[in-house]
C-alpha cells in the first residue's frame, strides 16, 4: 500500500513539476520578443501653424537574434525602410509629416512581433505656445 | 547720453545679427507650454527693488506669487497681458498691456500733485536755481500708477531679442515707454540661467510726470525741473536650480543705469539701481 501511495505521490509531484515547467516555458515564449529595442528620435516635432514636419528621424533597434527589420509609417503597407539581416542597426530617414504619426518596426521572421513608436507633430498656437522668457524672473 | 544709448543699441543689433545665423530650428521643450495650460507658483525668499528717490523707500520682496497662462492667442505672464497677432517658432508679434514700474517708487495713489518738501539744504546755489547735477533734493510726493499698452515683438534664436513699445492708456501722463533686450539662456548641469542686456526708453511726458518738478517752495521759491526723454541701459541675470520637478531655487539680479534726465532730478538720489531676489519656488 505504501508503495502505491508513494508512486501516486511521485506521479502527482512529477506532473506538477512538468506543469510548472511547461507553464514557465509558455510564459517565456509569449513574453520573449525578437525586437528588444526600437526607438525613434526626435519624439516630437514642433512646427509653425501651416507647416509640415520636415525632419530627419533617427531609428535605432536591437534584436534578440539576427533578422531583417522593416519600418512602416502610419497605415501605409509599403515599408519605409528594411535593414540587412543583423542583430542591431540604426538609420536616419527623411520624413514629411502633417500630423502625429506612428512608426512600426516588424521583424520579417516574426511578423506578428511588432513595436510602434510615435512622433508627435505639435503646432505653435494650436498645441503649444512659445514662452517669452526662458527662466523665471520677477523683474 | 543719447549718443551712448544709440551706440549701445547699434552694438546690440550687430551682435544679434551675427548670432542669428547660427540659430537652431527646433525649440527646447522647456521653452514651450501646452496651449491652455496654467502655471501657478509662489516663491519665498528675500529681495529688493531699489528706489531711486530721495526718501529711499526701497521695496522689499518676500513672498512672490507668479501666474502664467497661455491660451491659443491670449496669454498672462504675471502682470503682462498679451494677445498674439502672429506666433511662429522663432518670432512673434503681440499686443500687450503692463503696468509702468516708475509709479511703484512713489508714495500713494490718486494725488497727481507733487508735494515737494525740502529735505536737504544746498549751500552753493541761489534760491530757485537748479544746477545740471542738482544737489537740491526734494522728497517726492504722491504719483499715480500708470498702465501701458502697445506692441511687443520677440525673436528666438541663439540669442533672443525682445522689443516692446507701449503708450499710457490710463491717462496718467500720456507718455511712452519702450525696451529692447537681448537675452542668452544657458544650462550648466541642472542650473538654468539667462543673461539679459538691454536699453529702456521713457518719453519726455513719462519722465516729466514722475521725475519733473513744477512747484513753489517756501525756501527756494519756484522750482522747475523739466526732464527730457530718458535712455536707461540695463543688465540682468536670472537663475533657476531645480531641486525636484515642483521646486527650484530661483535668483534674479538686475542693474540699471539711469539717464541724466532722471538722475539729475531733485527727486532722485541715485544714478543707477540694483534689484535682486533670491528664493525657493514651489510650483502648484
Amino acid at each position: 500500500m505504501d508503495t502505491v501511495v508513494k508512486n501516486v505521490m511521485r506521479c502527482i509531484f512529477m506532473g506538477l513539476m512538468l506543469l510548472i515547467i511547461s507553464a514557465g516555458g509558455h510564459a517565456n515564449e509569449s513574453q520573449a520578443s525578437i525586437i528588444e529595442v526600437f526607438s525613434i528620435r526626435p519624439g516630437t516635432c514642433v512646427v509653425n501653424p501651416q507647416a509640415d514636419c520636415d525632419s530627419n528621424v533617427e531609428f535605432y533597434w536591437q534584436l534578440s537574434r539576427k533578422d531583417i527589420l522593416c519600418i512602416y509609417q502610419g497605415e501605409e503597407k509599403e515599408h519605409l525602410y528594411c535593414s540587412n539581416e543583423s542583430r542591431q542597426g540604426q538609420v536616419a530617414l527623411s520624413v514629411k509629416l502633417a500630423v502625429t504619426t506612428w512608426f512600426t518596426a516588424i521583424a520579417t521572421k516574426a511578423p506578428e512581433d511588432k513595436i510602434t513608436k510615435q512622433l508627435s507633430v505639435l503646432r505653435v498656437g494650436q498645441d503649444v505656445r512659445m514662452l517669452r522668457r526662458h527662466v523665471w524672473s520677477i523683474f | 547720453m543719447k549718443m551712448y544709448a544709440r551706440r549701445l543699441l547699434l552694438c546690440l543689433l550687430g551682435a544679434y545679427s551675427l548670432m542669428q545665423s547660427a540659430a537652431a530650428s527646433q525649440p527646447n521643450s522647456d521653452d514651450m507650454v501646452p496651449v491652455g495650460s496654467w502655471n501657478i507658483s509662489f516663491s519665498l525668499g528675500y529681495g529688493q527693488l531699489e528706489s531711486p528717490l530721495v526718501d529711499k523707500n526701497d521695496v522689499s520682496l518676500y513672498v512672490l506669487p507668479a501666474i502664467q497662462y497661455y491660451g491659443e492667442r491670449f496669454y498672462l505672464d504675471n502682470l503682462t497681458l498679451g494677445y498674439s497677432l502672429v506666433e511662429r517658432i522663432d518670432w512673434s508679434i503681440d499686443l500687450i498691456g503692463r503696468p509702468n514700474q516708475d509709479g511703484l517708487y512713489f508714495p500713494g495713489n490718486g494725488n497727481p500733485i507733487v508735494r515737494a518738501l525740502v529735505s536737504d539744504i544746498p549751500s552753493t546755489h541761489e534760491p530757485g536755481e537748479i544746477p545740471e547735477l542738482a544737489p537740491l533734493q526734494i522728497e517726492p510726493g504722491e504719483k499715480n500708477l500708470s498702465y501701458m499698452a502697445g506692441v511687443r515683438s520677440h525673436l528666438r534664436s541663439m540669442v533672443d531679442m525682445d522689443f516692446y513699445f507701449t503708450h499710457d492708456i490710463s491717462g496718467v501722463h500720456q507718455g511712452n515707454e519702450a525696451e529692447f533686450v537681448l537675452s542668452k539662456s544657458f544650462v550648466f548641469t541642472t542650473l538654468r540661467g539667462e543673461v539679459e542686456v538691454g536699453l529702456n526708453y521713457k518719453s519726455h511726458k513719462l519722465t516729466h510726470y514722475y521725475y519733473g518738478i513744477d512747484t513753489q517752495n517756501w525756501m527756494y521759491g519756484d522750482i522747475h525741473y523739466n526732464p527730457k526723454a530718458a535712455w536707461n541701459p540695463l543688465i540682468q541675470l536670472n537663475l533657476s536650480y531645480p531641486v525636484n520637478p515642483k521646486q527650484d531655487v530661483v535668483a534674479a539680479i538686475k542693474y540699471q543705469w539711469l539717464d541724466g534726465a532722471i538722475h539729475n532730478s531733485p527727486l532722485v538720489i541715485k544714478d543707477s539701481l540694483w534689484s535682486f531676489y533670491l528664493g525657493w519656488r514651489w510650483t502648484l
